[in-house]
């Protein structure tokens, strides 16, 4: 008895905790769908026999009070709840095994009962809500409808995830910074597309680093060579290059072409480097990368064309060389040698540049009048709210306008508000959805809209619309026919950094720091590669429509040669990726043993087995771990030598709370525990020894061996990764349903529940029917019921 | 009745805002009694990596307690400021994503359906906001400001940028393109309102509350810039320092530092009232001698003498720049009071163990305000005492007369 009380609810007790704070804030009155009479009538009995005893008034185990609870499943809290009820039972996990057990036919006749009444509520209660475009769909939004490349992410606040991504609705809140945000992102952009006056001239000049460095000529770190001043180190995300074009700034914001020469020294291997383009200003730099690049013993030129801001400069960065060179007479040491740059700018490909002729045509702004301003708002709104648009809606800003030119400002000026006004108004900002009963199909336009965001994070373009007016987008063969349009046109990376980028955390990068003593070979070209990787994973994946089953394990992957050499794979050279059969028994393959993943999941300098096995349920199992009950002190980590990470862990899973969820956490992350920090293969652990306290010094020393064994939940045993793998495949519908489900909660920008699972499940039996490859659940999702549904 | 009442100055003015006291309006009590003249401030810094415990908390608690390794560092300013230990917030587990609840002690950030409530600055500055030209600042690397309806504020991360807000003034020229701006910026947005208006009626009930919060957010922004617009007119405080530079990322110490000085002008110059400083800690080796390991990392130390030794520096480092900002702010004078005394710094982290992601047992310091200061509050580490109390506290002090914070209600025992 006080075993039972103990194991179901710990789990429960920490979810009410969730579901009490939700409810709070659950809106009010959504639909609310009231189960039908004949659910109490008939569940009633069930959970009265087997249930109650625990879960009654007094005892309340795990928080759960069933006398309570009632039969109504709206609303989010009890959706949620009942959701979770039915989850441990349909499982088999309640009632205990200790106590009374139902039949089997009563079970299945009792979730019988309550799935429709919940998938129902749940429907009701996750219709897809207006949202507003995040900071990436809103710049995407701006670049399509303006022609215009100009940075405005950073001008609005970051966006807040829910369920795992950004573009969630119910996490996009409005707020005054926000608001604030958008005026001046909207002002800049205005500004950036209209142009007043003669074409600035292009010119060309040329701009070598020979000043900031010949000083140094000779003394390690720079040498001149053939007219090149070579670099032999490394600075790894540093902001500052005496290597640049700093002696001729850029003269004016525009885009220019940079052409200058390169060439490797004393290096049996092409050596790479990477250029930014920085912007000094008082209050510091500014930087972005332009590119990462390699370069042989043959002197190769090469061109690289971008936005600049007035004033802004290139500089170069050698890769993997090393930090600082103590130069010893008759050593050789390797460099890149850079050239002098040709800048060529700023270039136009007309006057005037495409964004204003397409925002004014060929007014003569100095003779503009509130009729020009008319024509312009009326070609612009319907663009930019992504549907007709009626007379009064121009008028609205067109009065800003009128005001404006009343007022004796210029046409320029008061047109300038007018369109400015027009991206702050919720029209743009927000993917409207006219308000429809639930699981009534969307219009055709919203349905281009819901298209494009989801695979190209940016509006829909004028096919699409064109083909929503006719009012033909909706047909299944349309549908499949736009999808492969869409992913074969170079907007779909979008779908492949916001989607993988959050799936698998890829932005989360850079945030820990692995120890440069343990791990000295990590530099910045492994972190970029290591990106690289697992994007080109799911892009490869999506575009050659390979087996989803690939993402758990594969006999391929996608590598460049710092890659390969990471993970010693032999005949990987260069600096493109590109997809490589792996050896048989590599640990390599699918996403887990991904070296971006590894690093993500690891702490900077040690490894968790917690942290990985989490993640592994909750991104690949479809099973999120609750956080561990309140009141329980988390293991402190001790990595002194004495108690290993596994003894911790197998004291914990010696206690039945800790137990129910550490049991299927641990096993996951044990088999992950053959990869180091920065995601390389390792039998044994690494660690520090001081040798020197006064001094720092120290060496590295070899500690215990890797024990990659372990367990499933189910009690399947593996001896390492590989056959851990081999298992995980056993699980691959628990994996497809789990990946379906994230890509539909992307593409609606909701949270999925209940109610979406039939639908999940249809798109996941359609995918294996279809080949079981990613573009086919991708056309799956598209094709499915709730997809074109409020 | 010669003293113009603020309120119905600006009433008269058709305007529901505050515009910089002005003499004639200042009472003249208040004249009289020259320390009530020096306003009360508040700034809330969070360390979000937070403090090796041993190195913070002092053994005793009270009066006379042993300094600990860290507030050794202070010991000068012994008097000035109070310790807390066992306290935290009530709910608030989640490891990293704590400090989205550190200001506002909103239960369970890590939550899939976690929704923020409002910080205790953001809460006070609705109350007080319209005295400064800034209501409030959020500062630092990482945001502790969030809105009524939860949204994060973004914080200013360059100290030389914040600079310039605070105190360059534009050209005549400037100041009048601002000026339009400002105008044209409140008709764009009642325009949009207009437009809004138009959606409302074709919406459910859970758009409505979507369309709620853009209409407030209108609202709230067009009020905002009608307070720019008055405070436009008014030249910005001029101060005899030379415009910082910020130092680089990894220049922890340098960056705090920075961050504090023109934390301590733009209270001085009573540009604002509130600040939050959010700090630093993710992806960097700090500029330290000794330090070789990334911060982040080192706070994983699971008990290794050798991370541990190195994350002591960055503690220490961190511990020394803010005592260096009390003695700055205890050494400036302020409408007849020292600045110090008028504000009340709190200095804590969201993780009471950074190294298991625990977020019970906070490092909580509170300096400067008025308090009588000088004890260790111990509170029982296994049952924390609710850190929310403090806030309640504080607010107090600050002039805000609440009952309670986040659903805690009451004051901090034994904090006077």
């Amino acid at each position: 008895m006080f075993r039972r009380r103990q194991s179901f609810p710990q789990i429960v007790a920490t979810a009410m905790l969730l579901f009490t704070a939700c409810l709070a804030t659950a809106p009010d009155g959504v639909d609310a769908v009231e189960s039908p009479a004949t659910v109490e009538t008939e569940a009633g009995p069930y959970l009265r026999k087997y249930c109650v005893e625990c879960h009654d008034a007094a005892s309340k185990s795990g928080g759960l009070n069933l006398e309570q609870l009632g039969y109504s499943m709206a609303g989010r809290a009890a959706t949620e709840l009942w959701t979770r009820i039915y989850d441990r039972i349909d499982r088999g996990e309640m009632p205990p095994p200790d106590g009374t057990r139902p039949t089997a036919a009563e079970t299945t006749a009792f979730l019988g009962t309550i799935r429709p009444a919940l998938a129902a509520a749940d429907r009701a209660g996750r219709e897809v809500v207006q949202r507003r475009l995040n900071r990436v769909e809103y710049q995407n939004t701006i670049r399509d409808l303006l022609a215009i490349d100009v940075d405005l992410i950073r001008l609005l606040p970051e966006d807040q995830q829910a369920g795992g991504f950004d573009n969630n609705g119910e996490a996009l809140a409005v707020s005054t910074e926000q608001m604030q945000g958008y005026l001046e992102a909207a002002r800049r952009a205005i500004d950036e597309a209209i142009v007043e006056g003669e074409r600035p001239k292009t010119e060309t000049f040329q701009v070598d680093s020979v000043r900031e460095t010949k000083q140094y000529f000779g003394q390690g770190t720079y040498d001149y060579v053939d007219g090149r001043v070579v670099l032999h180190t490394s600075a790894d995300n540093a902001d500052y290059s005496k290597i640049s074009t700093r002696d001729k700034k850029v003269p004016v914001r525009g885009t220019y072409r940079f052409r200058f020469q390169a060439v490797a020294h004393d290096s049996p291997v092409p050596l790479s480097f990477t250029v930014t383009a920085a912007l000094f200003a008082p209050q510091g730099v500014s930087q972005r990368n332009v590119g990462y690049f390699e370069v042989g013993a043959v002197p190769q030129t090469f061109e690289i064309e971008t936005t600049m801001e007035k004033g802004g400069v290139l500089q170069f960065f050698a890769l993997g060389l090393p930090t600082y060179i103590k130069k010893k007479p008759d050593v050789v040491y390797p460099g890149v040698g850079f050239g002098e740059v040709e800048v060529t700018g700023p270039l136009y490909e007309q006057w005037p540049p495409e964004c204003h002729a397409r925002l004014l045509g060929d007014l003569d702004l100095k003779t503009g009048t509130l009729d020009d301003a008319r024509a312009i708002l009326e070609r612009f709104v319907p663009r930019a709210f992504r549907r007709p648009t009626s007379e009064a809606e121009i008028a609205r800003y067109l009065d800003l306008v009128a005001t404006r030119l009343a007022a004796g400002r210029t046409f320029v000026e008061s047109i300038q508000v007018g369109l400015v006004g027009v991206l702050c108004s919720p029209h743009f900002l927000y993917l409207n959805e006219d308000r429809l009963p639930a699981g009534e199909r969307v219009s055709d336009l919203e349905l281009a809209s819901r298209l494009s965001y989801f695979l190209w994070s940016a509006p829909p373009d004028q096919p699409l619309v064109d083909l929503a007016n006719e009012k033909r987008l909706g047909s299944p063969e349309m549908l499949r026919g736009q999808v492969e349009r869409m992913l074969a046109d170079p907007k779909s990376e979008a779908f492949v950094k916001n989607f993988a980028g959050q799936w698998l955390r890829l932005r989360q990068i850079g945030e820990t720091v692995p120890d440069a003593r343990l791990y000295p070979k990590f530099d910045e070209l492994l972190q970029e590669s290591m990106i690289w990787e697992s994007e080109g994973f799911f892009r490869e994946m999506l575009q050659a429509d390979v087996s989803i089953d690939d993402l758990l394990d594969s006999d391929w992957a996608m590598l460049n040669e710092r890659l390969a050499t990471h993970y010693r794979i032999e005949g990987v050279t260069g600096i493109k990726l590109r997809r490589v059969s792996l050896p048989k028994e590599s640990v390599r393959g699918g996403v887990l043993t991904q070296a971006a993943v590894l690093k993500v999941t690891a702490n900077g300098t040690t490894t968790s087995p917690v942290t990985r096995g989490v993640w592994v349920l909750e991104n690949i199992l479809g099973r999120p771990t609750p956080p561990p009950p309140p009141n329980t002190a988390g293991i402190e980590p001790d990595i002194r030598g004495a108690v290993t990470v596994r003894e911790q862990l197998a004291k914990h899973r010696s206690v039945e709370s800790c137990n129910v969820c550490h049991k299927s956490i641990d096993p996951p992350g044990f088999a992950l525990e053959s990869f180091d920090p920065t995601g390389a293969f390792r039998e044994t652990y690494l660690r520090w020894k001081v040798t020197n306290a006064e001094h720092n010094w120290g060496s590295v020393e070899k500690g215990a061996a890797v024990d990659s064994t372990g367990q499933t939940e189910s009690g399947q045993r593996f001896a390492d990764i590989r056959e851990f793998k081999r298992l995980l495949l056993v699980r691959r519908d628990d994996f497809a349903r789990c990946l379906a489900e994230k890509i539909l909660a992307y593409a609606l920008g909701r949270e999925t529940g209940f109610g979406d699972r039939d639908s999940i499940a249809e798109a996941v039996r359609r995918t294996r029917a279809g080949g079981g490859g990613l573009r086919t659940l991708v056309q799956a999702i598209v094709a499915s019921e709730t997809f074109a549904q409020r | 009745m010669n003293v113009l009442s603020r309120r119905k100055f600006l009433r008269g003015a058709g305007v529901a805002l505050a515009l910089p006291m002005l003499e004639a309006m200042r009472p003249v009590r208040l004249l009289a009694a020259a320390a009530d003249s020096s306003p009360a401030r508040l700034v809330a810094i969070n360390i979000p990596l937070g403090f090796i415990a041993e190195n913070f908390f002092p053994q005793q608690t009270g009066r006379g307690y042993t300094a600990s390794t860290y507030l050794k560092q202070g010991e000068a300013l012994r008097d000035r400021f109070t310790v807390f230990s066992g306290t935290s917030h009530p709910g608030v587990d989640g490891g990293h994503s704590a400090e989205k609840s550190f200001l506002t002690a909103a239960p369970s950030p890590g939550a899939r359906t976690f929704q923020n409530t409002i910080s205790l600055d953001q809460f006070l500055a609705e109350k007080t906001g319209d005295e400064t030209r800034f209501a409030a600042l959020a500062l630092g690397d990482r945001t502790l400001s969030w809105s009524a309806n939860g949204v994060a504020i973004p914080a200013e991360a360059s100290p030389a940028k914040t600079f310039g807000r605070l105190f360059f003034n534009g050209s005549a020229g400037e100041v009048a393109a601002l000026e339009r701006d400002l105008q044209d910026g409140q008709s764009i947005l009642d325009t949009v309102t207009g437009d809004a208006k138009a959606i409302q009626r074709r919406v459910g009930p859970a758009d409505r509350d979507k369309l709620d919060q853009f209409f407030t957010a209108v609202r709230e922004t067009e009020r905002r810039l009608k307070k720019n617009e008055l405070w436009n007119r008014t030249p910005k405080p001029q101060v005899q320092v030379k415009p910082p530079r910020d130092p680089a990322g990894a220049d922890l110490a340098g960056r705090l530092r920075a961050h504090f000085d023109v934390m301590r002008l733009a209270l001085e110059t009573d540009s604002t009232r509130l600040i939050t400083y959010g700090g630093t800690g993710y992806g960097t080796v700090p500029l330290i001698p000794g330090v070789q390991l990334g911060y982040h990392g080192l706070s994983h130390h699971g008990k290794n003498p050798d991370m541990l030794k190195q994350l002591e520096l960055i503690e220490k480092a961190t511990i020394e720049a803010f005592f260096e900002f009390l003695t700055g702010l205890a050494a400036t004078n302020n409408g007849g009071a020292n600045l110090l005394d008028r504000t009340q710094v709190l200095l804590g982290s969201n993780l009471g163990n950074a190294s298991g992601h625990l977020t019970t047992n906070l490092p909580i310091l509170l300096a400067g305000g008025g308090y009588k200061h000088g004890s260790h509050l111990g509170f029982d580490a296994r049952n924390n005492y609710p850190l929310p109390k403090l806030f309640v506290s504080m607010a107090q002090r600050f002039g805000v007369e609440i009952e309670s914070f986040a659903g805690t209600a009451g004051t901090m025992t034994g904090l006077e």
